[in-house]
């Protein structure tokens, strides 16, 4: 099936499955290796991404389901100011040990940010409530997420 | 490979849903696990898909005459942003799966896939939640107990799609809406209970008490309602153990992989007392 989407601000038009995942469009066909697979079945939030600005998992997205969407990976998102923003927060709050489950909980923090621009700290926690990680224990991906909202003041 | 229908209206889709023999896609978070592959091997469905989630015809949302009515292709985060949804819905919406769930799941696909474990599927029962469903030659209405019939079992024929969804929007003085599980997010219940009461001058005017992954269908516990309805408040207290009687009896839940079915005939009974003897006073 012949799909047409946009992806990281750029048209672009793909021949694959109906059904074929997301997650896999992204990771195998497009080589877009930030979106990792983690359960495979929705509870991780490791294959995170934006559709029309919205988080989403990307291992439960058809890519049927895609037809004139708009999906943001973190390869695109790393260029903007507010990524500079939730970087800092997150370096310096150590919100990052082995960092496969980072790029799902940028994502995760954009989607908070860009629908609350000053979340409190319980806010912030039902924000990555879709999110696992097994290495921080979360109060420093909270406390990173709480910074970056400082650090990017204005830019959300 | 199966093959994929993407139609443009629903009409259109109606006419594909009558000539071919289709698994209808909606938001697909259920269908995407159900049918999960390798990785990177596409799903594995075994019939031709028809993809609905797209149809706008499928994505009003309106308010007539006391009634919520919405498309079957709205999401649970459309219903939370709608202006017309009650301050008490959206608080237990936001309980559902988790954000990123909650952005493409459909409260018509969790009523299809009719899971015993459906977690908006209490709401749905006790509200009194009726279901249109349309087929190319017909229409009718179908309320959400009848509509399902056991688990991952409705009363669907295999030429409709549920279009509609429709909800008495009314105000309620309690609403308690529990889950149980091992996580807060995403996690399939063990045991959920939601219940909606309308307490005036002390009295109980109104009662709806339904129980989720306690039998091969929610549990709507009508003769508890009963019992508790036109009661004063404060002499409810006397007749707990009558109604956790009628709970216990009435709810058949089974030991699998998520609990057992002694956890769940007490945490059960345990939650409706903490709404009687807890929330109820407030």
């Amino acid at each position: 099936m012949m799909i047409n989407f946009i992806l990281n601000g750029s048209s672009i038009s793909i021949d694959v499955e109906h059904s074929r995942r997301l997650l896999d469009v992204l990771r195998d066909d497009l080589k877009l290796t930030s979106v990792k697979e983690g359960c495979g079945e929705g509870e991780c939030g490791s294959c995170a991404v934006l559709l029309n600005g919205q988080l989403i998992n990307s291992c439960l997205i058809a890519a049927a389901t895609l037809e004139g969407q708009e999906v943001v990976t973190l390869e695109g998102y790393r260029l903007t100011k507010r990524f500079e923003a939730i970087k800092e927060g997150f370096e310096s709050c150590g919100s990052v040990q082995c960092g496969f489950c980072t790029p799902g909980f940028v994502m995760a923090a954009e989607a908070l940010l860009s629908s609350n621009r000053d979340p409190t700290e319980d806010e912030v926690i039902k924000g990555i409530e879709g999110n696992l990680c097994r290495c921080t224990g979360y109060q420093m991906i909270v406390a990173g997420i709480l910074k970056a909202k400082e650090i990017g003041k204005g830019l959300w | 490979m199966v093959k994929a229908y993407r139609p443009t209206s629903l009409s259109e889709a109606l006419l594909i849903r009558k000539y071919h023999d289709v698994i209808i896609f909606n938001g697909g978070t259920d269908l995407m696990v159900k049918y999960r592959n390798w990785t990177s091997v596409a799903p594995n469905f075994p019939k031709d898909v028809l993809y609905i989630g797209h149809l706008d015809e499928l994505k009003h949302i309106d308010e007539k005459s006391d009634n919520l009515i919405f498309g079957s292709a709205v999401t649970y985060a459309q219903l939370l942003k709608h202006q017309h949804i009650s301050h008490d819905l959206k608080n237990l919406i936001e309980q559902i799966g988790s954000i990123a769930i909650r952005n493409i799941g459909t409260l018509a696909g969790n009523a299809c896939n009719a899971s015993p474990a459906g977690d908006i599927l209490p709401v749905l029962y006790a509200l009194n939640a009726n279901l249109t469903l349309k087929s190319a030659d017909h229409s009718r209405v179908v309320a959400i107990h009848d509509f399902i019939e056991g688990p991952g079992k409705t009363n669907l024929r295999s030429d409709e799609i549920v279009t509609e969804i429709t909800l008495k929007n009314q105000t309620f003085s309690h609403t308690f809406y529990r889950k149980v599980g091992t996580r807060k997010a995403n996690a399939i219940s063990k045991v959920s209970v939601f219940i909606v009461a309308d307490v005036r001058d002390g009295r109980m005017e109104d009662i709806r008490i339904t129980i989720g992954a306690c039998g091969p269908k929610v549990v709507r516990v009508y003769e508890a309602e009963q019992l508790l309805k036109g009661k004063i408040v404060v002499e409810i207290q006397n007749i707990i153990s009558e109604v956790l009687n009628i709970v216990a009896n009435k709810i058949t839940p089974i030991d699998d992989v998520r609990s057992t079915q002694e956890y769940r005939t007490k945490v059960a009974c345990n939650l409706i007392e903490t709404f009687l003897v807890k929330e109820l006073i407030l």
